[in-house]
């Protein structure tokens, strides 16, 4: 198997002092590319956390993430970032708030690609409408406002932004746990189809056991910051 | 079929109930023609998706609906006394979604739980202050004296809902309205929510009128199940016989969203639900039906009126052919 996403003793903690409180303690994973792998267990077992390391939104206190045989940094400053736009990406919880409310769907569709792609102004326009139609929206909806989409609609557009850019790797944090029952269906459907497309690689964060074992090939189940279980799914 | 014929009469007699809000873009039919019951120790779940009018319902019954809320209904008693009045119901409490919501950050927990019963009840300080304990205990929150000392922040999610429904309990109801209690809280919070709700159903005749759009979530607990779209009520049947036989397509299409053991692949409802400015005239969920008729665009669907209610044209006996 071809491995994509190392994570090695890795530990985290926020505070110091009395304040301190360890949220990951020796934690190791290992993500092969193509593969949906869950990540499992209750609030505040560190799920989260995790997720935040691996996309360089938290630092971390000791051990290793190794992307691609490359050792992520410890603390990722601007230039990071940058570097790893087209590698790891993420979609949240809350589709509205994970949206900038005062831009319309185009510019968030195309923020991305202005940012980390060299490509023609042109070009560009053409792979958001691409992508656009690809989530089962109209062109017309490019100058739209994010509060005038439904709960749905709001995380197809989430998970168009993510993966703009082509990256190898999208962590998903529960991006399904505030959505409807039916629409929650037409999303984990949705990221099922885009693996098989493009090998995507997920890494996907839930509660929902029975979903979990719908969509993912291994889940590891997490609980007061430590990896306890860790198995996997057989498909027929 | 093993249908259950309740005997005891019914705590809440809700009989075509419509409720339009007055927007700036229009007028929003949230509700039309609803009708229901629910006994004395009954949970009734109300299911449907966002928007479909499950909450309007539970705040028109509640009376929290803003006054330019236009509200007709041809019957709707509470213990056989008239609801909808604009005034004050005593008897009915209701809990939210969002706990951390529910309570006011700056007062205590107790205090905030003890003020109906002094309010409304009559209590003094001291006995107040007992029963606040009490019914945190019930709740099987540990250490109750301390914790009525507490802020909502000091809580975790799970605990301020359970908080929540003490503060419900204060009020002394004989109806609960629980509009999605469980959608914010973890898998196992989840559970321990219901198992109590279940308790004070069962040993407190507390009817509890429980809206969610998780049909898996209520199918251990709820008696029976009232299935809303696009402002109506579409299906009403008892648990078991709505979740095994689901004679409405869009019952079936939510069961069918949920993934079973053996799912090889989820079928997703396409579309999205009809703007309730305009609600059609016909059928509401034509538009995404699968076996949709040319009559279901044409003209509305009866309801189908036995133990297992429905609103569809497959279920008209005039139209039973095969």
């Amino acid at each position: 198997m071809n491995e994509l996403l190392r994570v090695e003793n890795l530990c985290k903690s926020f505070g110091s002092g009395k304040q301190r409180a360890t949220v990951l303690q020796d934690i190791n994973l290992i993500v092969n590319r193509g593969e949906i792998v869950g990540l499992a267990g209750e609030s505040g077992s560190g799920k989260s956390t995790l997720a935040r390391c691996i996309t360089g939104l938290h630092s971390y206190d000791s051990g290793a993430i190794i992307f691609q045989d490359q050792v992520l940094p410890r603390t990722f400053r601007t230039s990071d970032f940058r570097l790893q736009a087209r590698n790891i990406q993420m979609i949240f919880q809350d589709p509205l708030s994970s949206l900038n409310p005062r831009l319309t769907l185009g510019d968030i569709l195309l923020e991305p690609l202005r940012l980390n792609s060299d490509s023609h102004p042109d070009e560009q326009q053409a792979l958001a409408i691409q992508w656009l139609q690809r989530m089962g929206l109209k062109n017309s909806d490019m100058s739209r406002y994010p509060h005038s989409f439904s709960g749905g609609q709001l995380q197809r557009i989430g998970i168009a932004r993510a993966l703009i850019n082509q990256p190898q790797l999208l962590v998903c944090d529960e991006p399904i746990s505030a959505l409807d029952v039916s629409v929650q269906a037409q999303i984990v459907n949705l990221l099922k189809d885009l693996r098989d497309e493009l090998n995507l690689t997920l890494l996907f964060i839930g509660h929902d056991l029975a979903m979990m074992r719908y969509l993912c090939d291994r889940v590891a189940f997490m609980h007061n910051g430590n990896i306890i279980e860790e198995a996997a799914f057989y498909h027929d | 079929m093993n249908t259950v014929i309740n005997t005891t009469p019914p705590i809440l007699q809700i009989e075509q109930l419509s409720v339009t809000l007055p927007t700036v873009r229009g007028n929003v039919h949230a509700v039309r023609d609803v009708s229901f019951t629910i006994a004395c120790g009954e949970m009734l779940a109300l299911v449907g998706e966002s928007g479909c009018g499950k909450s309007v319902t539970a705040q028109a019954i509640s009376g929290l609906l803003p006054s330019s809320a236009v509200i007709n209904a041809k019957q709707a008693s509470f213990r056989q006394t008239p609801l909808l009045t604009g005034n004050y119901q005593q008897g009915i409490a209701m809990i939210f979604q969002n706990p951390m919501a529910t309570f006011n950050p700056v007062l205590t927990i107790g205090y905030q739980i003890a003020e109906p019963l002094r309010q409304l009840h009559g209590y003094n300080r001291k006995d107040a202050e007992q029963e606040t304990v009490r019914l945190l205990e019930r709740m099987k929150i540990a250490d109750a004296r301390q914790k009525a000392q507490c802020y909502a922040h000091e809580f975790s999610g799970g605990m301020l809902q359970r908080a929540a429904i003490a503060m419900a309990l204060a009020c002394k109801p004989q109806l609960l309205i629980a509009d999605e209690p469980t959608t914010a809280l973890d898998i196992s919070t989840q559970h321990e929510v219901m198992g109590l709700l279940t308790e004070l159903r069962t040993e407190e005749q507390l009817a509890i009128l429980f809206i969610t759009h998780d049909l898996g979530l209520v199918s251990r607990h709820a008696d029976r199940i009232a299935v809303m779209y696009a402002g109506e009520i579409i299906e009403t049947a008892n648990t078991q016989d709505a979740l095994k036989n689901p004679a409405h397509p869009y019952t079936r299409a939510l069961l069918a969203a949920l993934p079973a053991p053996d799912t090889k692949r989820l079928l997703a409802l396409e579309g999205s639900p009809p703007d309730l400015r305009f609600p059609p005239l016909a059928c509401a969920f034509a538009e995404r039906c699968s076996q949709r008729m040319p009559v279901c665009t044409q003209h509305s669907p009866p309801i189908v009126d036995t133990q297992h209610a429905v609103r569809c044209w497959l279920h008209d006996m005039s139209n039973a052919d095969e």
